[in-house]
């Protein structure tokens, strides 16, 4: 750090990335706050990376763990989360976390990254028990997070990006005025960058750079910034796998440099490739830690899956009707690997993937909203073509999005007019809207589907998560479509509405509609469809069945695994 | 469908849904309400310090001098409701003027002038609509850049000089009157007309909402966006070209320099109607109103003898004061 060390300007008007001055440090030390019970004699203090006292240096080299964190609880509005949670690592290791979704692998993350406070267990860095406040607290104390998307600056340069908020300063002779030290800076960041043994070029602008190499800045930067600890999240699933490679290199330099690596991801492959122990959480709670080489990919997703059951089958009476919706190799590179699948007529076809496994990109080539390289979608046993969802409407294909509120309601607009949004051309004469045919149209879908809103003109905006969904839904039943692709039915849903879409879905396949759910939510898709695709890198790794999936079959194949 | 049929909320559902059916959305008056209030109270103080304010005379000359810029804003109501904006208006309005002298002067006759006119204005609305749909040229940057060119165009044609135009029937347009209303007056109640029927009535308006509310929802929901910003602007460049041929009558002459910061008034009037910047909500309504405020302004100053250097101080705290005020509604502290 010596040369490095933070003027007193940047430490008030930087970004939260730069080290503290001693002072601010000492500023920020919090006194035993009432919520946690600290042991007798136990300290309580907050310390950062660069100013660890003698003290604290002696007494890290009784543990041999780097971070431990014990009986962490969480609750967000009174449903807990997580349960008291363990989680250990050492210096110099790689710990795997898994889990399925909402088994709170983020909110743990997030509690150790200082964007949630903890309601109760301790968290201790190098042994010495501290408290995350703020984002800007863990990183003082060396921990830093790399996800899926790189946080990096694009206009400013490698080395700039990798001393970022923590800019070296220098004072021209007979000036007070510090200014950058472009060449403190650049000096710095090659350091970094032969530490990670990677070629690229400090001065070249990260804009140029790929996501892989956009990563790695990320990691040079924690390096330079002496980070602990390293939270990779998803980092590979936008990479090729000659990039992956690259970049479990990196991870083995990070490894021997004495950084502790808690990486997260959906892929076993990589779990086996790199992980010194695995562990895996279940609904808020530890379900199993396991050393290398003492796990089989069974033992894993056993532990992830549990052995909650799979609660009243939903999936409509079994279809005969023709095939709706015929899809051959829909292909795009680096998101949909020649994906060909039949929907037919009152029948629910469910695709699971987790994160990064191109759900989101499927549904949405469905419908023409993103480009594909090739492949072909016929409806009604008719190819068609399309290259928007206004002319996927036509030939009566609608998708309801995964987000809500970015790509799914207007949500300045009332109730009504979110509902009959796709159906305005049917519902005008002489080119003026038929008012009371709209509100007729949006009535009769409001009380059909249960919306409960103030009135037909109160803005979407206001509605409940679970109201707002089945307006999303409306929006196409307004519209009579053929074919239904909905991209994770009920994220962010609560239970009873859940149980409403889930009647609302079977009901309309039975009406002869097809439909395509796109979900990462296992137990959902086991309930719901007829049969289960399960997607993994773009590429349908398998189908199930209603009757021959199970939770560990689903889960092995959708992470990877040959079924 | 078999869905539909009885749930226990209905009965409640369907009553709220009937309550309300009376009451449509585009006459709703909560967000003008302010500014109206605000209107009335301009007029009062006016009239209170001027004897020659409150008379129909002299509001109808207040109408009859905004109307050209009323006639902009109408478009540019659209164009900020969509989320868009355009800056070119003033510079179309201009050449529009310096075409229709060219024209005449070739003995063209004035009404193919006025015609082609509007033809050029479309067309320049058109360029800006393919530059922000297809190029995704920010629409702040493309119409700065467009407003340049055609003024320079304007100015190339005319030699940067004025000339006058001189024919009794083009007259008409600024000087004449129906059962004595004045035509400019006239011209603009039109063009308000429209763009209400257009923007609560037709799919085309509410897909402009939609549009503006959140783009990437208004296209999955199968609405042609691009189609739908392209058309935006080509109203936006002919309701300026209108606005220009009134403009060019009311001075008599084809100038190049005609409407110079125009554009600024236009966005201004709008905005203080209470459409949002970022587009999505917005009414025609609110920038009518916009309109009047800043006309009533300008002439209550000009009566007071208020040098103009402070008309533009007043303006400009006008403007900030009606936005404060909405924002504070907003926030429910009003």
């Amino acid at each position: 750090m010596g040369r490095l060390a933070a003027h007193p300007s940047e430490v008030t008007h930087g970004e939260a990335s730069l080290p503290l001055s001693r002072e601010q440090q000492a500023l920020m030390v919090p006194g035993p706050s009432p919520g946690i019970s600290g042991g007798e004699g136990e300290m309580v203090v907050a310390m950062g990376v660069a100013a660890r006292g003698a003290d604290a240096s002696a007494k890290e080299k009784h543990s041999p763990y780097v971070l431990e964190m014990h009986g962490i609880t969480k609750s967000f509005s009174g449903v807990k989360v997580l349960d008291d949670v363990e989680l250990t690592l050492r210096r110099g290791e790689v710990v795997a976390l898994l889990g399925q979704n909402g088994a709170g692998k983020s909110t743990l993350i997030k509690i150790l990254n200082g964007d949630y406070t903890k309601d109760a267990g301790t968290i201790i860095i190098d042994g010495m028990r501290v408290e995350m406040e703020t984002p800007r607290d863990a990183i003082a104390r060396g921990i830093r997070a790399i996800y899926q998307e790189p946080n990096t600056v694009s206009e400013l340069s490698v080395a700039e990006n990798i001393l970022l908020g923590r800019l070296p300063l220098r004072k021209p002779r007979g000036s007070g005025v510090p200014i950058v030290d472009y060449e403190g800076m650049r000096r710095e960041a090659m350091r970094v960058l032969n530490m990670l043994d990677v070629r690229i070029d400090p001065d070249v602008e990260v804009g140029r750079l790929t996501v892989a190499e956009r990563q790695i800045v990320e990691i040079a930067r924690a390096l330079s910034a002496e980070a602990k600890i390293l939270i990779m999240d998803e980092p590979t699933a936008a990479l090729t796998d000659r990039e992956i490679k690259r970049l479990f290199e990196v991870v083995e330099g990070l490894k021997s440099k004495g950084v502790g690596i808690i990486y997260i991801s959906h892929r076993l492959e990589e779990v086996f490739r790199i992980a010194d122990r695995v562990m895996v959480l279940r609904d808020g709670r530890n379900a199993g830690i396991f050393e290398r080489n003492r796990f089989t990919h069974q033992d894993l997703v056993r532990a992830m899956v549990g052995r909650s059951l799979v609660q009243g089958h939903l999936a409509p009476a079994r279809p005969a009707g023709p095939a709706i919706l015929s899809v051959e190799n829909l292909s795009r590179r680096g998101c949909l690997d020649y994906v060909s699948f039949q929907v037919r007529a009152g029948e629910v076809v469910a695709f699971f993937g987790l994160m990064g496994s191109g759900t989101d990109y499927l549904a949405k080539a469905l419908v023409g909203a993103v480009p594909v390289d090739g492949g072909t979608i016929a409806v009604d046993g008719v190819p068609v073509h399309f290259k928007s969802p206004g002319e996927a409407k036509i030939h009566g294909i609608g998708l309801v999005p995964a987000d809500r509120k970015t790509e799914g309601l207007i949500l300045e607009m009332s109730v009504e007019e979110n509902i009959t949004l796709p159906s305005m051309d049917k519902l005008t004469r002489g080119g003026f809207l038929r008012r009371d045919e709209k509100i007729a149209v949006a009535s009769r879908w409001v009380n059909g589907l249960g919306i409960r809103c103030r009135s037909l003109f109160q803005p979407a905006r206001f509605l409940s998560g679970g109201n707002q969904q089945k307006v999303l839904l409306a929006k196409w039943l307004a519209r009579h479509m053929k074919v239904l692709v909905i991209d994770e039915p009920t994220r962010g849903v609560d239970v009873g509405a859940r149980e409403d879409i889930y009647g609302i879905l079977k009901r309309l396949a039975e009406e002869g509609m097809a439909i395509v759910v796109l979900s990462s939510d296992l137990p959902e898709v086991l309930r719901i469809s007829n049969r289960i695709l399960v997607l993994y890198k773009g590429r349908v790794m398998a189908e199930f069945s209603g009757e021959d999936a199970t939770q560990e079959r689903v889960l092995y194949c959708a992470m990877g695994g040959v079924s | 469908m078999m869905i539909g049929t009885g749930r226990p909320g209905d009965a409640a559902i369907r009553e709220t849904t009937q309550a309300v059916r009376g009451t449509p959305g585009v006459l709703k008056w909560s967000g003008t309400a302010i500014l109206l209030a605000f209107y009335a109270g301009m007029i009062i103080f006016f009239s209170v310090v001027s004897p020659y304010f409150l008379n129909v005379r002299n509001f109808l000359n207040i109408g009859t001098n905004m109307a050209y810029i009323g006639i902009m804003a109408a478009g540019s109501t659209l164009v900020l409701i969509a989320g868009g904006l355009d800056l070119s208006v003033e510079a179309v309005a201009a050449i529009s003027g310096v075409i229709i002298g060219i024209i005449y002067r070739a003995g063209l006759g004035i009404w193919t002038g006025v015609i082609v006119s509007i033809i050029l204005g479309t067309l320049v609305g058109a360029a800006n609509g393919l530059c922000v749909t297809r190029l995704k040229i920010n629409a702040f940057i493309t119409t700065l850049g467009s407003m340049s060119i055609v003024r320079g165009i304007a100015f190339v044609l005319t030699g940067g000089l004025t000339s006058s135009l001189l024919h009794p029937g083009f007259r008409f347009i600024a000087m004449g009157d129906v059962a004595g209303i004045p035509f400019p007056l006239l011209m603009m109640a039109v063009v308000f007309a429209l763009a209400f029927i257009v923007l609560n009535y037709m799919p085309f308006g509410r897909s402009i909402y939609a549009i503006g509310g959140n783009a990437e929802a208004a296209r999955l929901s199968g609405i042609n966006i691009d189609l739908i910003t392209m058309l935006v602007y080509v109203i936006s460049g002919a309701a300026a070209a209108g606005s220009g041929v009134l403009l060019t009558s009311m001075l008599g002459a084809s100038a190049p320099q005609a409407a110079t910061g125009v554009a600024l008034t236009v966005i201004a009037a709008v905005i203080l109607g209470g459409t949002s910047l970022s587009g999505g909500k917005g009414s025609i309504w609110g920038t009518l109103l916009g309109t009047l405020i800043l006309g009533t302004l300008n002439n209550g100053l000009v009566l007071l003898n208020v040098s103009s250097f402070y008309q533009d101080v007043a303006r400009g705290a006008v403007l900030l004061l009606a936005v404060a005020l909405d924002r504070l509604r907003e926030r429910g502290a009003v």
